[in-house]
Formats: C-alpha cells, structure tokens, sequence
C-alpha cells in the first residue's frame, strides 16, 4: 500500500470529523428518527422533543440524572438511549455513574426447546445401569460400613481407656470397642484386642489407636505408641496398619508397629508386609524392619527387632519364631533361582517362518528345592508346625505331593519352553516346545498327571502321521511326546509342521534376521523373551491390510508398513523387574513412526509439580515436518487439498507456517493438582516464537469470530501481573473461561485456571519440579541413558487425596485407602533411528494388586467377620 | 487532486468534503460489525479497549477487525479517486 493511501484515509477522516451538519441537516434527521420512532403517535411534537435541548453530548449528560430517574418523557428516553448507543463518552458517563451497565450487550440466548426423545433415552439408560451396578459393586467392596464391633478387649494390665464423644471410660476384659472409637493405654498400661477378623493385637503403654472397617478390609489407625499385630488369613480384603506417615498392607502374618515422634518403624516377624511410605512401596520380610526416617542404630537387624518387641509378653514366642523364619529366609535365599539363559538349541530348529517366539524359563528345580528347604524346617521346628497349622488350611503334605508332580515333570523338559506361533496356508498355527531330558514322560503324563484323556492327547511321531487333520480344532489339544521334544498344540497341522521341522533339524531361523534379534535378547541374559515379526505378521494376515485399498494406503502412508520386529524382555534382579521393548523398523523411521524424535531434555517437565498424578511428555520432531507428514497423510487428492487451501484462506493462517513453524519439540499434558471443581490439567508445549504464535492465535481467533453466527464467540484478553503477561479465551456465548495461557522460558503453558499458570512458573522458578523429584527419578529404569525422548508418568494417589475434602467421612476413608494403595509408574521411551525402545522398571500401574483381589473375591464368605454381628 | 487540513482554503474544504463523502460510502460498503468499530475508533476516537468492551469481543478482534478495515477503505478511495480522474 502507498504512503499517499495513508495520507488519503487520514484527510478523509478527518474531513468527516470536520464536517458538522447544519441545522437543516439536523431538523431533518431529527425528522427521520421521530418518524422511525413513531414518536407522532406518542403525541409529541418535533418542536416539543426539545431537538436543540439534546443538540450534543453535553445536553445528553446533563439528561442523565433525570434519565436514570425515569423523569424524562418517553421521546426523550428513547433519544437518550439512542444516543447512548452511539456515543462512547457518553454511554461511559452514564455507565459510571450508575455502577451498573446501562445495557445488557451479553449476546441473547437462544432458548432451547426440550425434545422428548425416548429411543436416545434407551440408548442412555444401558450405560447409567451398568454404571450404577458398579457403583454399588465398588461401594459394597471399599466403602461399606459393616456392622458390629470392631475389636474384643482380651486381658488388660494396667489403665486402659476407651476415648469416645460420649467420654473416657476404663475398660476391662471382654469389653468391646465400636466403629472409630479409640482405645489409650496408660503408663505401665498393656492391652491384647482380638479383632473381628480374628487377628489379635498387642497394645503397649502409651499408645493411642482405633479400628475401623470398610466393605472387606480392617485398618487399625496407630496414632502413636507400640503394636504388635498376628494377622489373621483372610479370604477377602486385607487387614491395614496406618500410622501418621506410614501404612503397612498385611495378609496372615506377625509383625510390630511403632509410632513415635521421629516417625514409624516396623518389623517383620512372620511372613511379610508391605509398606508404603512416602508414595513409595515397599516388602519387609522376616526378621528385616524397616523405619520412616533415618537410622543410624548399626546393630544387627534381629536384636533391633529384639529391642523392639522386648516389652511384649509373647516376646520369647516371637523371638524363637523369628529365629526360625530367619533361618528359613536365608537357606531359601540360598536357593538358585533359574539362571538367566545366554543360548537355546531350541531356536534353531523352530521353524524357519516362525512368526512369534516366546521363551520362558522352567521353573520347576526352584519350586523343588525352596518346597525341601521348607518341608525341612518344618520338621524341625516345632513353632513353625504350630504357625503352619494355625493359618494354613493347607495340609503341608498336599502341598508337598502338588509341587512334586510338577518337579517331576519339570525334569522329564529342559530348562526352558518355547512358545512358538508359526505361519499356515489359513490361520498361523501355535505350539509349546520344550527339550526332552529323558524318556518316560508320556508315560508320566498319562498315569501321574492330573488331567484327563478327554482335553489332552498323547502322540507319538508314528500315531501323528497316521492323524488326520481335523476341519476344526480339538478343545484342549495333543501332545506329541518325541525322543528328544514334546509338543503341545490344539492343531494336528501344526504338530505335523513341528514335526517335520524338528526331524529336519537346524532350519536356518536362527542365522535369519529375525532369530538374529531372539539371539541378541539371549546374550543379554533371558528371563522371558517375547519376539514378534510384525512384517510378516502384517503380510499374512491380507484381511488386515488388504481389505480395504484405503486401508492399505493409510498403513503405507503412515510409515508403520516399515516396522520389523518387537522384541519384549523381562528380567527380574533382586525381585526389580526389568522390562524393555524393542520395536524395529526395516530402515530410517519415516512418517509417523518417525514423530519421536531421538533421546535430549525435556525441559517441559520442569513445569510439574512432584505431586502430578498423569504426565505424559515427549520429544517429537520438527512439527513444519509433522503437518508436512499429516497434509500428505489426510490430503490424498487435489480436492481436498483445495479444501485446505480455502480454510486456510478464511481463517487467514497458513497451519505449517504460521503455527506448526513457531512450535518447538517439547510437549507435555499433565494432571497436576485438584481434580475439584475442573480438573487441573496442564499442557506445555516449547514455542520458538511466542510473538509470531501469539499473532497467529490473535488472527484465527478474528477469523474464527467472524465465520458466522452458529459458531461460538470466543474473546482474548490479556492482563499483566508481577511482570508476567497472561491471557485468557472467553467463551462469549457461555460465559466462561475456556483456558488461559501464558509464555515463560521459551514454552507455552496452558492451564483452565491462572492459579494452575502461576504454579507452573513458580515451580519452573524454584526448581522444585517433578522432574528432580527423588521419587521420580527412583522410578526411571536404571540404564546407561541419560535423557528419554518420551516419559509418561502416573501417580494416583495426589489425585485421590484431595478428593477427600469434598466427600464425607464415609467415602473420604475409602478413598484415602484407594490413594494410599496406588504406587507410582514411569515408563521411558527412546527414538533411534531405525528403532523404538520402550523400558519400565516399575509394576504395572502400580495398583496394589492384594486390593484389587479383594474386589474379585468380594463373592467370598466373610467368614472371618462374625464378631460384626 | 490535493488534499489539506481543515479550514485551509474554501476550495480544499469541497474537496475534503469529497473526500469524506467517499470515506462514508467505502464505510458504507464494509461489513456492519468493522463499519462499526472503524466509527468508533477513528469518527468517535474510542480506544480498542473501549470499542472491545462495547462490542462484547477482545482488543486483538477489534486490532485486527480494524487493520483489514483500513485496508480495505485505502483501497476504496483510492479506485474513487481514480474514477474520478
């Protein structure tokens, strides 16, 4: 545009700002307005609307009062508020002096008629049923307050007192303590409970606790002071010790709890417990203990727990029995547990179009031996016969004849089987494989094992040759029992293959490309190995690919038709799982497999607080090149290009090149903080150029206002508060706050609230982050790694407890319960470039999975539970 | 044709008078809501906060409705100017 164009529109403006209508003018838009008005009608005259008393704003303000009043004649309101709409000055002056809008400029309404519409209504009322059935299946189970006492007071030395609103009042034997109510003992004091469950505990002086139950689960509350606690077995649900900072999750077992000023210690004198401090869980075995804070007590861990336990009146019973237990921990620790293995002679003789190949190790010598060790000091120990019959229905002979049948099967295989998924002219056939050590295992299958010719059938190589293949497949299958090989398959085909194959010898599977990676995951030291030729797998399955031509397309288009191989680990050091995944591509990453970029920092991890329950983070590469990737993927043909072309136009934005260009790498969502009122999500995303991308987002939101009425109006403002810019997406037609975003330190944080923005900066700020969390960090795998291109992080529990100020008494313990049973997970990814590798040396989801049993056998009779009634 | 201030000579005041009778019809031709907000902003000299808060919307929808206004009018007078000549 010229300088001259400028200067025009300036004159010309002001040539209008100059140009004051004369009185003719006037009287004859006057004229027009009463005529619009129909002011004749109202009995006005033109001369008594006073047009030269309402010539300028000046007139109309000192109308106002008498405006705001409602002294002013009908004509005269109506070209007031004309005016008002008009003028700014003086609609401000009017405004002003109200302290009200004079006008409801809100964009009205639409009413919205109601539609009885009985067929969605149907659709709807499935779900809200299946809802409400878990619902109360979940209520039943966690939050349900059974009924009865909760504790039986057995003998008693000293002062006891039971605390209740009614008052204290000392307690004898045979008193019974309720729901919530606290039982103090004195100094000297020394109390034995038998609980509802059977369990019984022993209170020492000094000490503050009560028992509560919800649905199958028993917590005995330690507030402070000494317990010793003999677990009893349970069918369902689980008996839970909670101190101030610890909580300890037990099934049948002996352990003490002591709760004092510096915080909990707890040792194991039977059995084993978990315990959960600080988010973090951890497994106490006999004779081990374990303290909230730190020790410096260098004594050995037995006469720590000997101290500990020195005030109890059974103390010569425990001491002698966790003696025993300690003996049997390390002659049970001294057991091998099966090696990890470096080669198989299985995989070369697999077949040579093996798809899937899955190793697991046998199991069956560890079994063996840790039942000896046991059996052994069983027999010795008169203490541990007496535990073992108390609380195991079990007889110990049963168990004895059950872990030998499969010790005697495990010595007819080798020291690992093989699952093996193979490819057939239909359906890829599937068969177990394992080495025969010696011979006689058809004949042990068919005398000793437990299973009936109906569901297995046993074949030699000469019976298989003569079978025919059935159209379909047996329900539970053939084993074919070889010189040096069994095979177990519900597929006749399948055992014919496995046949020829392992009598033809090495197939070359292991010298292919894909043996080549099971090899490699041997060498690495295997503990199970899951392998997959996803290619191949991809190839002979057309009805996947090729079903539809688009489909076909859009794999292609997408990159993934490249991937290779997935090869899964999983290894167990000291009882740390170790698990890593291994997708291969057949070369460079391309399209969407190539979005993750390689391993670097992820800066936007500094924005969480330790306490974020969901964060999920990653690295991806250039986003220009994502949108080129996504326009090529979705904009197959020219029309819908066109298509493109014209939204671009009418939002007046290039997507690559005014937004995905001013995005950096870095992106993370999060679920950081209150989940009450509106959950506090979090989206941090890296910016190269805040400015540009703030223009971009200023021009779509124009544009988008401006494309119609049906869409809603969405206004930005902006406000700076201690420095820092802050914006805000108004939803015009609903009146709320859609989201509010902010720039810092290169990134773009998105919150719903500008509370969760300054959170995020200050804890950017001060460096208090989850990113440098010890929690966090003792939660990554231990690798050589320094960086990840992709973490997704999950921890329920600060999501949970908050919960507990919005709910009442009743639902805030279950859910205190559900939060404390959570345990963190991390799960890290790396780009490569021609691999995606996957590790997590955390449990799955980290629930605790003793509580989730107690929902599946929530059918189970409570049968321990008859002191509720 | 040559444009001045205000009040420079009788026959610069037609010619501005032109001159504004084209602005009103280029304004004319605009869309009502930025026909709107260019009144307000450049006749009744509001500010983008003010015309934001008359006009239920934000200071960037009123910056950026305001920019494409300009253009527009520019362009207008300019093709009535020729016409003219």
């Amino acid at each position: 545009m010229r300088p001259s164009d400028e200067l025009l529109l300036g004159t010309a403006i002001g040539a209008i700002q100059a140009d004051e209508p004369d009185a003719a003018q006037i009287a004859a838009s006057a004229k027009r307005v009463a005529g619009r008005l129909s002011l004749d009608a109202m009995g006005d005259s033109l001369e008594n609307l006073g047009i030269e008393a309402i010539a300028n704003c000046e007139d109309v303000q000192m109308l106002l009062t008498s405006y705001k009043a409602g002294t002013l004649s009908s004509a005269k309101t109506l070209l007031i508020e004309a005016h008002l709409r008009d003028c700014g000055s003086c609609f401000r002056r009017a405004q002003s002096n109200s302290g009200a809008p004079a006008f409801d400029w809100s964009t009205p309404k639409s009413a919205r008629a109601f539609v009885w519409r009985p067929r969605a209504l149907g659709w709807a009322v499935t779900p809200v049923f299946a809802l409400v059935i878990c619902l109360v299946f979940v209520y039943k189970a966690y939050w349900q307050i059974p009924p009865g006492v909760r504790a039986e007071v057995q003998s008693i030395d000293g002062s006891v007192y039971r605390i209740s609103d009614a008052g204290d009042h000392r307690l004898s034997p045979g008193d019974k303590l309720g729901e919530g109510e606290n039982l103090r003992t004195g100094g000297g004091g020394h109390a034995v409970l038998r609980l509802a469950d059977g369990s019984t505990i022993e209170v020492n002086e000094r000490s503050v606790l009560k028992v509560g139950a919800r649905g199958h689960n028993m917590t005995i509350a330690l507030d402070n002071g000494a317990v010793i606690v003999q677990a009893a077995k349970r069918d369902s649900g689980h008996l839970y010790v909670r101190t101030p900072d610890c909580r300890v999750a037990v099934t049948g077992t002996v352990f003490s709890v002591d709760s004092g000023i510096k915080g909990s210690r707890v040792a194991v004198l039977q059995g084993s417990v978990e315990m959960m401090h600080a988010g973090v869980d951890k497994a106490i075995h006999a004779g081990d203990q374990m303290a909230t804070y730190d020790s410096v007590n260098s004594a050995p861990a037995a006469d720590q727990i000997a101290e500990q336990i020195s005030w109890s009146h059974d103390r010569g019973k425990y001491l002698t029995l966790l003696a025993e237990f300690s003996i049997l921990q390390h002659r049970l620790e001294r057991i091998p547990s099966p090696q990890p293995r470096y080669t198989s002679d299985l995989l070369e003789r697999m077949p040579a179009d093996t798809l899937l190949y899955i190793s697991i190790p046998n199991l069956g010598d560890y079994l063996s031996e840790a039942n000896k060790v046991f059996q052994d000091q069983l027999k010795q120990s008169p203490e541990l016969q007496q535990w073992w019959s108390r609380g195991h229905a079990t007889n110990s002979a049963d168990l004895d004849s059950l872990v030998d049948k499969v010790h005697q099967m495990s010595q007819y295989i080798g020291n690992e089987i093989v699952v093996v998924g193979v490819k057939q002219a239909n359906d890829p056939g599937f068969a177990i494989v394992a080495n025969v050590q010696k011979s006689g295992l058809d004949d042990f299958l068919r005398t000793q094992w437990p299973i009936s010719t109906s569901q297995l059938t046993l074949l030699d190589e000469k019976s298989l040759n003569a079978a025919p293949i059935p159209s379909q497949s047996k329900h539970g299958g053939y084993a074919l029992i070889r010189q040096h090989e069994a095979v177990f398959s519900n597929s006749i085909a399948t055992l014919k293959q496995m046949n020829a194959q392992l009598n033809a010898g090495s197939s070359g599977f292991a010298a292919g490309e894909f043996g080549r990676q099971v090899a490699a995951a041997y060498s690495r030291g295997a503990g199970v190995i899951l392998a997959a030729d996803l290619h191949q797998m991809m190839l002979n399955r057309p009805n996947l690919l090729h079903a539809q031509h688009k489909g076909q397309e859009a794999i292609e288009k997408s990159g993934m038709e490249d991937v290779q191989y997935l090869i899964a680990e999983h290894r167990e050091t000291n009882g740390v799982p170790e698990n890593h995944l291994n997708l291969q591509f057949s070369g460079t990453r391309k399209r969407v497999a190539s979005w993750l970029a390689a391993p670097a920092p992820i800066g936007s991890l500094d924005f969480v607080t330790p306490n974020a329950a969901l964060v999920v983070a990653l690295l991806s590469k250039d986003p220009r090149t994502i949108a080129d990737d996504i326009l090529e993927m979705a904009l197959p043909d020219a029309v819908q290009k066109k298509s493109l072309d014209e939204t671009e136009a009418k939002l007046q934005i290039n997507f690559r090149d005014d937004l995905a260009a001013d995005l950096g790498g870095d992106f993370l969502v999060s679920l950081d903080g209150p989940v009450l009122p509106t959950p506090s999500w979090k989206a941090v995303i890296e910016v190269r150029d805040s400015e540009r991308l703030e223009n971009t987002l200023e021009r779509l939101l124009a544009s988008i206002n401006s494309q119609g009425k049906d869409m809603h109006s969405i206004a930005m403002e902006s406000s700076v508060i201690g420095g820092q810019k802050f914006y805000s997406l108004h939803d015009l037609t609903s009146g709320r706050v859609v989201a509010q975003y902010t720039f810092a330190g290169g990134y773009m944080i998105v919150a719903p609230d500008r509370a969760l923005l300054i959170e995020a900066l200050r804890t950017h700020a001060g460096g208090d982050s989850l990113a440098r969390s010890t929690a966090f960090k003792a939660s990554l795998p231990k690798d050589e790694y320094d960086n990840y291109s992709a973490v997704a992080y999950q921890n329920l529990g600060p999501v949970l407890t908050p919960l507990l100020s919005q709910l009442s008494g009743e639902s805030a313990h279950a859910i205190q319960q559900l939060a404390a049973d959570s345990r963190p997970t991390t799960i890290c990814a790396w780009g490569r470039d021609t691999r995606i590798e996957v590790a997590s040396d955390s449990h799955l989801f980290g629930f605790d999975f003793l509580t989730l049993g107690t929902l599946m056998h929530s059918g189970n009779k409570q049968a321990n539970l008859n002191v509720h009634n | 044709m040559s444009y001045a201030g205000k009040g420079s000579s009788p026959e610069a005041d037609i010619s501005n008078r032109e001159l504004g009778n084209w602005l009103r019809l280029a304004i004319s031709e605009l869309p009502s809501r930025a026909a709107e907000m260019f009144t307000l902003r450049f006749l009744e000299e509001l500010g983008n906060r003010e015309i934001a808060a008359l006009m239920g919307t934000s200071q960037a929808v009123v910056a950026v409705t305001l920019h494409h206004a300009r253009s527009k009018l520019k362009k207008r007078l300019r093709e009535l100017e020729q016409e003219k000549q």
